[in-house]
C-alpha cells in the first residue's frame, strides 16, 4: 500500500479505538489487531501527530509504580473520523467503477 | 538484549533529535516494554518481539526536520591521516560537492522559472481578455467591437483552461521538493552520520 495512504488510514484506526475509552500504546496496538497489524515504531509517530493536530489529548496515570501515558481523542478527533467515512464513500465510488470497468 | 541495554542503544542512534524528543521517545518504548514484561513476557523476549532497534531509530529520525539531521552531523574524531587525506583530496570532491549542489538547485529553479512562465501566461491572458472587452466599445464600429469581445472571451477560455495545470505544476513540484529532501534525510540517516 501506498506509504502515504497507510498513514493516513492509520491514524484514523488510532482515533477509532479511542472512541471507545481512553487507552495507551500497546494496548491501542492490541486493539486495532484484529483489522490491522500496527508495529511500535509505526504507531509513535502516528500518536506524535495526531497530538500535535490536536485529535487526541493526553495525560499520565501512575501504574505500578511508572508512568503510562494515556490518549484520549478530542472532538476534533471525533470530527475526523467523520470526515474520512465521508470521504472514504467518494474512494469507494471510484473504486467500483474501476473494477467494473475491469470486468467489462 | 536487556530493556536497559536496548534504551541505551537506541538513546546513541537518536543524539541527532532534540533532547525532549530523545527523552518522549525513549519513555514511550520503555512503556511498550513494560507492558509486555506485565503480560508475561522476559524484557528479552519483549524486545525481540519488536523491530530491530536500527528500524525503530531510522523511523524515528525521518520525522526530524532536515536541518537538525545535518546539524548533528557534528565532524567526529578524525585521524590526522584522514585530515591530511581531505585537504589533498579536496580539488577533487569539494568541486565535485558543489556541483553536485548546483545542479540540484538549478534543476529547481528550471522548474520554477516553468512554473512562473505558465502563470504568466495564465495571468496576461486574463489581463489580455478583460481589456479587449472593455476597450471594444471604444475603438470603432460593430465589427470592431465583436471581434475585441469574442478574442477576449477566448482569451479568458484560455486561461481558465490553463488555471488547473498551472495549479497542479506547483503541488506537484512541492511533492518533489518534499520527497528529494526526504531521500537526503534516509541517505544521510543510513550513512549513520547522524
Amino acid at each position: 500500500m501506498d506509504p502515504q495512504l497507510k498513514r493516513g488510514i492509520l491514524e484514523i484506526c488510532a482515533l477509532k479505538v479511542l472512541e471507545k475509552g481512553d487507552s495507551y500504546g500497546y494496548q491501542i496496538i492490541k486493539d486495532a489487531s484484529p483489522a490491522v497489524e500496527i508495529s511500535e515504531s509505526t504507531l509513535y509517530p502516528i500518536l506524535k501527530r495526531l497530538e500535535g493536530d490536536g485529535y487526541v489529548g493526553v495525560y499520565s496515570v501512575e501504574h505500578g509504580g511508572r508512568l503510562r501515558r494515556y490518549y484520549s481523542i478530542t472532538p476534533k478527533g471525533r470530527a475526523r473520523i467523520a470526515e474520512f467515512l465521508n470521504e472514504w464513500s467518494e474512494i469507494d465510488r471510484i473504486y467500483r467503477f474501476i473494477k467494473e470497468g475491469y470486468r467489462g | 538484549m536487556n530493556k536497559q541495554e536496548f534504551l541505551a542503544e537506541l538513546k546513541g542512534r537518536l543524539h541527532a533529535l532534540d533532547e525532549v524528543e530523545i527523552k518522549k521517545t525513549l519513555a514511550y518504548y520503555a512503556e511498550i516494554i513494560d507492558d509486555r514484561v506485565e503480560e508475561g513476557m522476559t524484557e528479552e523476549q519483549a524486545i525481540e518481539s519488536m523491530e530491530p532497534v536500527a528500524a525503530i531509530a531510522e523511523q524515528a529520525l525521518q520525522d526530524a526536520p532536515l536541518a537538525q539531521l545535518i546539524r548533528a552531523k557534528k565532524p567526529r574524531n578524525l585521524s590526522a591521516g584522514t585530515i591530511v587525506l581531505l585537504v589533498l583530496g579536496s580539488p577533487v570532491w569539494l568541486p565535485l560537492l558543489i556541483a553536485a549542489v548546483a545542479i540540484l538547485l538549478a534543476v529547481f529553479a528550471a522548474i520554477w522559472a516553468l512554473i512562473v512562465a505558465l502563470w504568466a501566461v495564465v495571468i496576461s491572458f486574463v489581463a489580455g481578455g478583460l481589456v479587449s472587452i472593455f476597450t471594444g466599445p471604444f475603438v470603432g464600429g460593430m465589427p470592431t467591437l465583436l471581434i475585441c469581445i469574442g478574442g477576449g472571451l477566448a482569451l479568458i477560455g484560455l486561461s481558465l483552461m490553463l488555471y488547473q495545470p498551472a495549479i497542479q505544476a506547483v503541488r506537484l513540484t512541492f511533492r518533489a521538493m518534499a520527497a528529494t529532501a526526504r531521500r537526503m534525510k534516509s541517505i544521510l540517516i543510513r550513512k549513520g552520520a547522524v
